[in-house]
């Protein structure tokens, strides 16, 4: 036994002179020399925000902003959309959250309820009028769901529209100049290309997003979301069996490929695909395409069932600041630095993008620009209303499924649309 | 106890690192999932007590029924048909020598090392509708084309193969080891009292192969109750939407991702958890008594 004793005491000692070996120990002795302005700022961005070009220049943007304020440290990390969701939720449990973070509107909500956000509204105000007068009201709207609570900054935006590939429409004896507006017009260019061997539209039913684009087109914003204080569905029935029949019509015409596919982009690019719809991200490898196999392309503004109602849906992003973050100040110092007009003309002129500056949106002379803003104008928002509440579990899937059931014959429009809005207000009610 | 002490003090010093983090990351995480399973809890704000309020909810929803079955399809179909094709890839890879048995055991091996998200994407291209392979070859048999992932009556059809093909290569691998086991003179004697090639595998390979094929059966049914990288990436899952079209591809693990990070209801995720433990159990129990019976027979 004593032999065992000396060994345990012989391992005790080994590891106490072991830990005076620790860092802690020889922090004793000589102390770190650390600035003592030295601040740190964890800043999460969108993944495409955070690679290529675009990421290229948000290092420039941190570079310029830590050489204008010394002692300063940026450290961006790119995050795709699950695991910018995933890790806020996770994050946000541990008290962890990037001291900076980006994020779609339509998942604000559930960053407001997670306690993720810093109402900004107090620094927003202290801003000049002249800073804040360069945002787009609407935008800014958005961000305040009520008085003197601002969840963030509005920083960039998207809509999508419509890509026509020109080879397909000649092709099918169309002159790309002739202007389609309407649903009924649209439909009759389908059936010519069709006819000539094409295929005109992808699946539109089996995203959610691809669902807004197209209900767009027949519903206006009142029609749309959801109605918390009554408690139910602003989704419009008789809207809503209309646009089911728009795209029963255009499957005839069309491949069940999805239109978020790859082989849908594909189809397109080798001229076997009239249309896509898509936002401004996708004309980067479309213009490659062009360049590289002549692809012959344009993009125009979704048609409605109606003229005066085009199709398309519409999101925005911002950045936010974590309550948890030391450095509130100094992070939104960054913020407004990047969403400042230089910044973000340098932006929007690199990637061809909507953003929250108008006087941006005023200068930068860019077709893709115009046609994102123009889409943004007539497009449904993703989730509105925006950072009041999450939709309840299954509601944007149960629209999805009630379109593939009325699509395969279980239920007429008009059955499934009444069967959808119960059903919706069912889990809003559940919800509460 | 002096003695014991004496005797084992040692070895119990030694796991004692084992013991810690075996109870941090493996204990105290069932524990607690297990005790959250009976609150609200949106993981930031306090939990509140609601009892078994959400294995009520779960068990109520009308997802957690179809996850249900598409499960009992699923598995059904899965684990039967991966056993029989691995067991004879086994036998075919078995009856080669040198070179071509090498070759045989790594080319079927080789899906197994793909990450799954590449393979996933090679399979949605596949699957493509219209363009993707197998509609092509079968335009050319005059057979119309399949929507594989979003046709609801062959979805599950769709995940079995791609769940096969990156499985088979695994279970040959454990299966060829077994073979190698069973010695060469029960084929020799069977040999000479006249048995045929099919009685041989009946009679010697299949008994003989017991424990391993036990253990192939179990562990296929133990990860296809618990299936779910594969049909969220077929279907392009998402926190808010997953399952695919119509459902056909919705699975309870994909659901109870979905209620945890696409709706904060991590107490309802827990619950479904655990009535997904519940259900492993059962189904291993009833493994282990078939295993002892025909064991005993």
């Amino acid at each position: 036994m004593k032999r065992y004793t000396r060994s345990i005491i012989l391992i005790l000692v080994l590891a106490l002179s072991l830990t005076a070996c620790a860092p802690g120990a020889t922090k004793a002795t000589a102390p770190a020399v650390v600035p003592a302005q030295t601040i740190t700022l964890e800043y999460w961005v969108f993944a495409d925000y955070g690679s290529g070009e675009a990421g290229k220049l948000q290092q420039t943007f941190i570079s310029e902003f830590q050489a204008a304020n010394p002692g300063v440290k940026i450290n961006m990390s790119p995050k795709n959309d699950d695991e910018l969701t995933a890790g806020i939720t996770a994050a946000a449990a541990s008290k962890s959250l990037p001291d900076i973070y980006m994020q779609s509107d339509d998942m604000g909500a559930n960053d407001v309820k997670l306690g993720a956000l810093v109402n900004v509204y107090d620094m927003w105000m202290a801003m000049p009028d002249s800073y804040r007068n360069q945002f787009n009201p609407a935008m800014v709207t958005d961000m305040t769901p009520t008085d003197k609570t601002m969840w963030g900054m509005p920083y960039t935006g998207y809509s999508s529209f419509l890509f026509r590939n020109l080879t397909v429409l000649k092709a099918a004896g169309i002159d790309p100049a002739e202007k389609v507006t309407t649903w009924a017009q649209w439909l009759e260019q389908m059936k010519k290309i069709k006819a000539a061997g094409y295929d005109a539209l992808p699946n539109m039913a089996l995203a959610y997003n691809d669902f807004v684009a197209m209900y767009s087109g027949v519903a206006t914003d009142s029609q749309w979301g959801i109605d918390w204080a009554n408690k139910k569905t602003n989704l419009d029935p008789a809207a809503y069996a209309t646009m089911v029949k728009f795209l029963m019509d255009a499957k005839a015409y069309g491949t069940e490929i999805g239109n978020r596919d790859q082989a849908a982009d594909d189809l397109f690019k080798s001229n076997k695909l009239a249309y896509r719809i898509s936002g401004p991200w996708t004309n980067v490898t479309y213009a490659d395409a062009k360049k590289t196999s002549g692809l012959d392309y344009d993009y125009v503004i979704l048609p409605g069932n109606t003229a005066d109602n085009p199709g398309g849906h519409r999101g925005d992003e911002f950045i936010g600041i974590s309550p948890y973050s030391k450095n509130k100040e100094m992070a939104w110092k960054f913020i407004t630095y990047i969403c400042d007009e230089p910044q973000m003309t340098r932006w929007a002129t690199l990637l061809s993008r909507y953003n929250s500056n108008m006087v941006t949106l005023s200068k930068v002379n860019d077709s893709l620009l115009q046609i994102t803003a123009e889409g943004a104008k007539s497009g449904l928002m993703v989730q509105p209303p925006d950072f009041v509440k999450a939709y309840p579990a299954g509601y944007t899937q149960a629209i999805l499924d009630n379109t593939a059931q009325i699509e395969s014959g279980q239920v007429t429009p008009e059955d499934g649309a009444k069967e959808l809005v119960d059903k919706l207000n069912k889990l809003i009610q559940e919800n509460q | 106890m002096n003695n014991w002490v004496r005797k084992y003090l040692r070895h119990f010093l030694m796991l004692t690192p084992f013991f810690i983090f075996f109870s941090i990351f493996l204990l105290y995480p069932i524990f607690k999932g297990f005790y959250i399973s009976f609150f609200r809890w949106d993981a930031v704000h306090p939990a509140v007590f609601v009892g078994l309020d959400n294995y009520i909810s779960v068990a109520n929803s009308s997802y957690f029924g179809i996850a249900i079955f598409n499960l009992l399809k699923y598995v059904s179909i899965t684990v039967p048909v991966g056993i029989l094709l691995s067991f004879l890839v086994a036998l075919l890879v078995d009856s080669f020598e040198g070179i071509p048995s090498g070759f045989f055991r790594s080319t079927y091996f080789v899906p197994t090392m793909i990450p799954l998200f590449l393979a996933a994407s090679v399979w949605r291209w596949i699957y493509t509708p219209e363009i993707g392979i197998i509609n092509i070859v079968l335009g050319w048999l005059h057979i119309p084309p399949v929507n594989w992932l979003t046709d609801p009556k062959v979805m599950i059809l769709s995940l079995v193969i791609v769940d096969n093909w990156r499985s088979i290569g695994f279970n040959m691998v454990i299966l060829l080891a077994g073979l190698k086991n069973i010695p060469g003179e029960y084929y020799d004697a069977a040999e000479v009292d006249g048995a045929n090639k099919f009685q041989e595998v009946i009679y010697i390979t299949i008994p003989q192969l017991r424990p391993v094929l036990f253990f192939t059966i179990a562990y296929g049914f133990i990860s296809a109750l618990q299936v779910f990288d594969a049909p969220w990436l077929m279907t392009a899952s998402q926190y808010s939407t997953y399952g695919g079209h119509l459902k056909g591809l919705l699975f309870p693990v994909m659901d109870m991702m979905g209620r945890a990070f696409g709706n904060l209801q991590f107490g309802q995720a827990s619950a479904y958890g655990f009535m997904l433990m519940l259900i492993i159990l059962v189904v291993t129990g009833i493994l282990f008594r078939v295993q002892r019976r025909l064991g005993g027979a």
